[in-house]
């Protein structure tokens, strides 16, 4: 009797796992941050390629689940981080600085995310993102922005809750949208200050 | 065991196919992808609000806009004439992209590669690029020709208001914002 249902359970196992193991595998790959072709500055990560029609299937699939309205390569680039400069996951208990100078741009905005992309909702009247043209800068163009729930002198945004959390730069008219090392680009160092004890 | 080795192999492999079918036909059934999702909207019309739009035709958020960007959307279909893309009016930045069906670019600019600030980009398939070769109606005079196959799709318009102030004159410039056809004379 069992010798007779040998080979249907080897039959099935085989079905088995590859439908699991393929389901997964897509499902995973899909909600991942995509290795390929992208331009990392420290814990920047930016993906020129993934409007057009040169981007790898991973991203022409994502873009077939809603992920269509990016910007194109003429109007500019975004840089996204979800670790600190040490490679720690930015958690929003915690408090930030982000400090340094982003690539040559018309205008930048730069706005806090929920990790898979939503936008975190600060209550006005914080501001929920700030740009180019008010933030304060030193006499070589660095900035320092905090990020944190008690309000700060200089440029500061609203950071609280718990949990992880992403940081967008949109870099609108940007040289690096079609930059593929020719340039050095620089990307703000995001540093951990204290947390709130959880 | 033999077999049981042999039956894992076998499904790994399976599960590799799988993966990469999955991932390459996706694009093609797609259900959920922004043109999917404006299919409803009028095409060659007007350029409308995306968070306006987002709310009408979708549950989910078509753009994700910051509090100082604005963008505006328009379905075209590329069929009997070219689509004439124009806005007016001065804004501290726009920009736009043209997309097929599956949100591949096809062309991209920004107020810099515009002649006199104003936005006017004309779409044409090459038969009717042929036509405006020969004679440019005074219509599309100054507009930036963009030749493409695509038969549909649709733009995004993007406007950046770092100030308040600036607020009337950028929806000014957008609610301005039209992707008409242009039938060319015969």
């Amino acid at each position: 009797m069992i010798g007779a249902l040998r080979i249907p359970f080897f039959i099935g196992l085989a079905l088995a796992i590859a439908f699991s193991g393929g389901i997964a595998a897509t499902k995973i790959a899909l909600d991942a941050e995509d290795p390929f072709d992208v331009l990392e500055i420290g814990p920047w990560v930016a993906n020129p390629l993934a409007q057009t029609a040169g981007a790898n299937p991973y991203d022409k699939a994502r873009r077939a689940l809603g992920d269509g309205s990016g910007l194109g390569q003429a109007e500019g680039l975004v840089f996204r981080a979800t670790t600190d400069t040490s490679g720690a996951p930015l958690l929003a208990s915690c408090a930030y600085l982000v400090a340094g100078q982003v690539p040559a741009s018309r205008v930048w905005i730069m706005r806090l995310t929920g990790l898979s992309g939503e936008i975190s909702h600060a209550e006005p009247p914080f501001s929920r993102a700030l740009h180019s043209a008010s933030v304060l800068r030193a006499p070589d163009g660095a900035f320092e922005i905090r990020l944190g729930a008690e309000a700060r002198s200089g440029n500061w945004l609203f950071l609280s809750g718990d949990g992880p959390f992403g940081i967008e730069f949109l870099l609108f008219d940007t040289p690096a949208a079609g930059n593929f090392g020719l340039i050095d680009l620089e990307m703000p160092e995001i540093e951990r200050q204290d947390c709130a004890d959880a | 065991m033999r077999n049981l080795v042999f039956a894992i192999l076998a499904g790994l492999v399976g599960a590799l196919v799988l993966h990469i079918v999955i991932i390459l036909t996706l694009p093609f059934f797609a259900s959920d992808d922004v043109y999917s999702r404006i299919s409803s909207l009028p095409a060659n019309d007007r350029f409308l609000p995306a968070s306006a739009v987002s709310a009408e035709v979708t549950s989910t958020e078509l753009v994700s806009d910051t509090p100082y960007s604005t963008t505006y959307l328009c379905r075209f279909v590329l069929a009997d004439a070219p689509i004439h893309l124009q806005a007016e009016g001065a804004v501290p930045f726009w920009s736009l992209a043209v997309f097929d069906r599956r949100s591949n670019e096809l062309f991209s600019m920004n107020d810099r590669t515009s002649e006199g600030g104003g936005m006017n980009v004309t779409l044409a398939n090459p038969l009717q690029m042929i036509r405006l070769r020969e004679g440019l109606p005074p219509n599309l005079a100054g507009s930036v020709l963009v030749e493409t196959d695509v038969t549909d799709g649709y733009v995004l318009m993007r406007t950046v208001v770092p100030d308040q102030t600036m607020q009337a004159q950028a929806n000014d410039f957008l609610s301005s914002a039209t992707c008409r056809e242009e039938p060319l004379a015969d």
